[in-house]
């Protein structure tokens, strides 16, 4: 072999291996798109998609948040996805976009996805809506109000706008909840001691209003203190004549639409938070 | 004052056995046979006296035929009060401020009036009914309870004007009967015709000015049945108050009440089955007065009051049946004792709740916020609307002629509403109405937002629009209710700060859900900002509470009044 033969070889190599390096790292379970990556779950065989479209993680974020969404898993499939929406994202878009994306993935097998809905040139600063959305088993224990708390206290429990602190204290408490039952709620507790007294003086308040209500006797109490006679004679309906007045009946019988619901077209529970 | 014929002592009248009663003996004698009730003065009515009782009608009202008898007149130096008795006692106290001292005493005269009905509450009875209804006020002071201030309850014979009034004649009712044929609604229409005989005799008002409408109403009715003809012995061991109101002031609520009787009655006919007559047929039922008009009268009431430095509170107990009206404030400290249980409760309830969102909070704290606005609202009206008044026809007749011509004329004005005439296919577009589309459709909307109201609690729902709504309601809300307070009696400031505050507060979450601020904190900060606003406007309403459940101290245009008094 030349000498040119031999470099030749090693660049046809080094070629191939740099073609190979850039190949995703995971096998694909499923159908996605290019940005997706498909992990199936050792322990519990189900799937993480990792698709942050947004690239607000760095690859040693990635990978710890992957590590936290593989202990997940064993509820069920565990999804981490960030994308944008033109203008302001707001709850519902968020919902809507959730919901879509996990349902054409998975239907409605336990899972759980978040997503960090992000505003499309709207401000400066990034600004986003993270939302949870939960199927299957997880739906009936991680609710709306509870997708809420977990969103909230991530928010509240990390630096501003360290997307990588809200998306890991999300996994992390929803793990916990699925886990010990058990979420942090000091908000919930302060405002209904609040609501609780208000509600204390408002139930006090409407008794005593109750108690000096007006007691003015009806018409056949005063009746029965009185010296009373009715008598009638030559009761008579007399006929007088008949009308007839044009009234068409419309077509319709009033309008109103039927279905419609506040999340979408599948059964999940989801709440967020905007950060 | 009647002395017994066996043994000298007082005779009183025993509401229990419907006689006179020995005091120290213990005889019983029928109070129409004992001499004094025979003794009373007679006296004609000069002109200007006749002139006077009514809008010159001899007929409108029956005087006794203008017969006076001997009182004792005793007149509170503080308030001008006067209470009339046969007896000579001294009395320590005045019934209608409440005030403790010797009451002034004169000699005078008092119309007699045609007919009474004597007491058959004693006093004991009395205060053991008055003592049960306050026990199930739960807030009630405990001073309501003693039982050494319920002696004080005393008994006092007030005037009332008693109204016959009756129908004799035909009458001829406007009806219809409709059902839809295709694109056409066929309307038949009848008259209801029959010749009427009927009557209604004993309806009763207070005739006097003193004794409020509000108490008046609520302690009725009296049994007429029991009326007997009037004889000063039923006066033994009470007082009675002096008759001021003319009878033309009530007799349209007279002739309204036997209106409606009669065209209730008369549409039940069964001739009359499967027609339909309008509001507006009622008005060809045109009651009279009877020839007698309107008979003077004694009803007897058990009166109290609880005076509270510049207010005073009353306990009115029916004499004849027992019915029991009072005015009972509330002690704080038990409220506060009771909220606090009560908000244990809700607490607990509370936990089965989830967790609202910040906004959602907020949603829920404004609603509760319009509720507690409102209750203060329909307070303060209340309250001005008693320290006037402006409820009670028989005072505002003697007192406030222009607000007593407006209230005449707004219930002619009402009355005229109702004689509009009757539209012949009323009842055929009934079934066709607006208003029958428009709720079933705003139902079909209800059930069809209900899955949005449960997904709202989930956060998918844009709160902006409710929060607006709530604010704009508040606003108007609680603008009213700033601009009531300037009636009340007294100083305001702390209510119109206490709305004030909750209003900036309002705004300040109305800015910051608009701007869609991220922070949690904003929003909890107005939610819980909001809350404190709400609770002490709460303590501000039970304290406008205490002002409806008292009344002013009265300045009863008599002689004697004294302006010391307020």
């Amino acid at each position: 072999m030349t000498v040119r033969d031999k470099c030749r070889t090693i660049a046809a190599i080094l070629t191939a291996l740099l073609i190979f390096s850039m190949l995703p790292v995971y096998s694909r379970a499923g159908d996605g798109d290019g940005s997706e990556e498909w992990t199936k779950s050792k322990e519990s065989g189900n799937t993480l998609v990792y698709d942050d479209k947004y690239d607000v993680l760095d690859k040693k974020e990635k990978k710890a948040l992957l590590k936290l969404m593989d202990e997940l898993s064993i509820y069920g499939n565990v999804c981490f996805v960030t994308d944008s929406e033109p203008g302001i994202a707001d709850e519902s878009d968020a919902d809507r976009k959730a919901d879509a994306y996990y349902y054409e993935r998975f239907e409605d097998e336990d899972g759980l996805l978040l997503l960090f809905d992000y505003d499309e040139g709207y401000t400066e600063e990034e600004h986003c809506m993270m939302w949870m959305v939960t199927y299957g088993a997880l739906e009936k224990k991680i609710r709306p109000s509870k997708c809420n708390t977990i969103l909230d206290n991530a928010y509240n429990n990390n630096s501003y706008h360290d997307w990588y602190g809200y998306a890991a204290s999300s996994f992390q408490q929803a793990y916990d909840l699925l886990e010990t039952g058990r979420l942090a709620e000091p908000m919930k507790y302060i405002s209904n001691i609040f609501l609780a007294l208000i509600l204390g003086l408002l139930i006090n308040f409407i008794i005593a209003m109750w108690s000096i209500r007006s007691r003015i006797p009806g018409d056949d109490e005063v009746l029965l203190g009185l010296f009373q006679s009715y008598k009638t004679s030559g009761v008579k309906l007399d006929y007088v004549g008949t009308t007839r007045t044009y009234s068409p009946q419309s077509s319709s019988s009033g309008g109103g639409r039927s279905g419609g619901g506040g999340g979408g077209g599948h059964s999940h529970s989801g709440g967020g938070h905007r950060a | 004052m009647n002395s017994c014929p066996n043994c000298g002592g007082e005779l009183l009248f025993d509401p229990g056995s419907g006689k006179l009663k020995c005091g120290f003996c213990e005889s019983m004698f029928d109070p129409t046979e004992i001499g004094a009730g025979k003794g009373a003065e007679e006296e004609t009515l000069t002109a200007e006296q006749a002139a006077y009782m009514g809008e010159g009608s001899a007929k409108e009202e029956h005087q006794g035929d203008g017969k006076e008898f001997d009182v004792t007149q005793y007149s509170c130096p503080q308030c001008g009060g006067s209470i009339y008795s046969t007896d000579e006692s001294v009395t320590g106290f005045c019934s209608y401020c409440g005030a403790s001292l010797v009451l002034n005493s004169r000699m005078s005269k008092m119309k007699m009036p045609e007919k009474i009905i004597p007491f058959r509450i004693t006093k004991e009875q009395c205060k053991e009914k008055y003592r049960a209804h306050v026990g199930k006020f739960l807030f009630a002071p405990a001073e309501y309870k003693d039982p050494e201030y319920l002696e004080r309850f005393r008994g006092i014979y007030m005037p009332y004007w008693v109204y016959n009034t009756g129908f004799n004649g035909p009458l001829v009712l406007p009806a219809n009967r409709s059902h839809r044929q295709g694109d056409y609604i066929i309307t038949e229409n009848y008259h209801c015709v029959g010749q009427v005989e009927s009557y209604y005799r004993g309806i009763s008002y207070d005739a006097s000015s003193s004794f409020d409408d509000h108490y008046s109403r609520q302690i009725a009715p009296f049994d007429a049945h029991t009326l007997v003809d009037f004889n000063t012995n039923y006066l033994s061991g009470y007082y009675a108050d002096m008759q001021d109101v003319k009878p033309a002031v009530y007799k349209s609520e007279v002739l309204d009440f036997a209106k409606n009787q009669i065209y209730d009655s008369f549409i039940k006919e069964p001739e009359f089955r499967g027609v339909t007559m309008g509001d507006s047929a009622k008005n060809r039922v045109k009651p009279q007065l009877e020839a007698e008009g309107a008979v003077s009268a004694f009803f007897p009431v058990w009166f109290l009051s609880f005076r509270n430095r510049d207010r005073v509170a009353y306990a009115v107990v029916n004499g004849q049946t027992g019915k029991i009206c009072g005015d009972i404030p509330i002690d704080k400290k038990r409220f506060i004792l009771y909220a606090l249980i009560f908000s244990v409760l809700s607490y607990l309830a509370l936990l089965i709740v989830p967790a609202m969102t910040p906004k959602v909070l907020l949603v829920v704290a404004s609603a509760i916020a319009i509720v507690c606005l409102s209750l203060l609202l329909s307070t303060l009206d209340k309250i001005v609307r008693r320290d006037k008044r402006l409820d009670d026809k028989g005072y505002l007749s003697l007192y406030n002629r222009e607000q007593y011509s407006e209230t005449v004329a707004r219930q002619e004005k009402k009355k005229a509403r109702k004689e509009q005439k009757p539209d012949p296919n009323a009842v055929a577009k009934k079934a066709e109405t607006p208003g029958g589309r428009t709720i079933v459709t705003l139902i079909i909307i209800a059930l069809s937002l209900l899955p949005n109201v449960i997904g709202y609690f989930s956060g998918t729902l844009e709160t902006n629009l409710v929060f607006a709504a709530e604010a704009v309601i508040m606003l108007i809300v609680g603008l009213i209710a700033m601009a009531k307070s300037n009636y009340l009696p007294k100083k305001t400031m702390g209510i119109k700060a206490g709305i004030f505050i909750m209003l900036v507060v309002m705004i300040y979450n109305l800015f910051i859900n608009m701007l869609m601020v991220a922070g949690d904190w904003y929003y909890y900060g107005g939610a819980f900002a909001l809350m404190v606003s709400i609770i002490l406007l709460q303590f501000m309403t039970v304290d406008q509470y205490n002002l409806l459940a008292t009344r002013p101290l009265p300045q009863l245009n008599r002689k004697g009044g004294d302006d010391s008094a307020r």
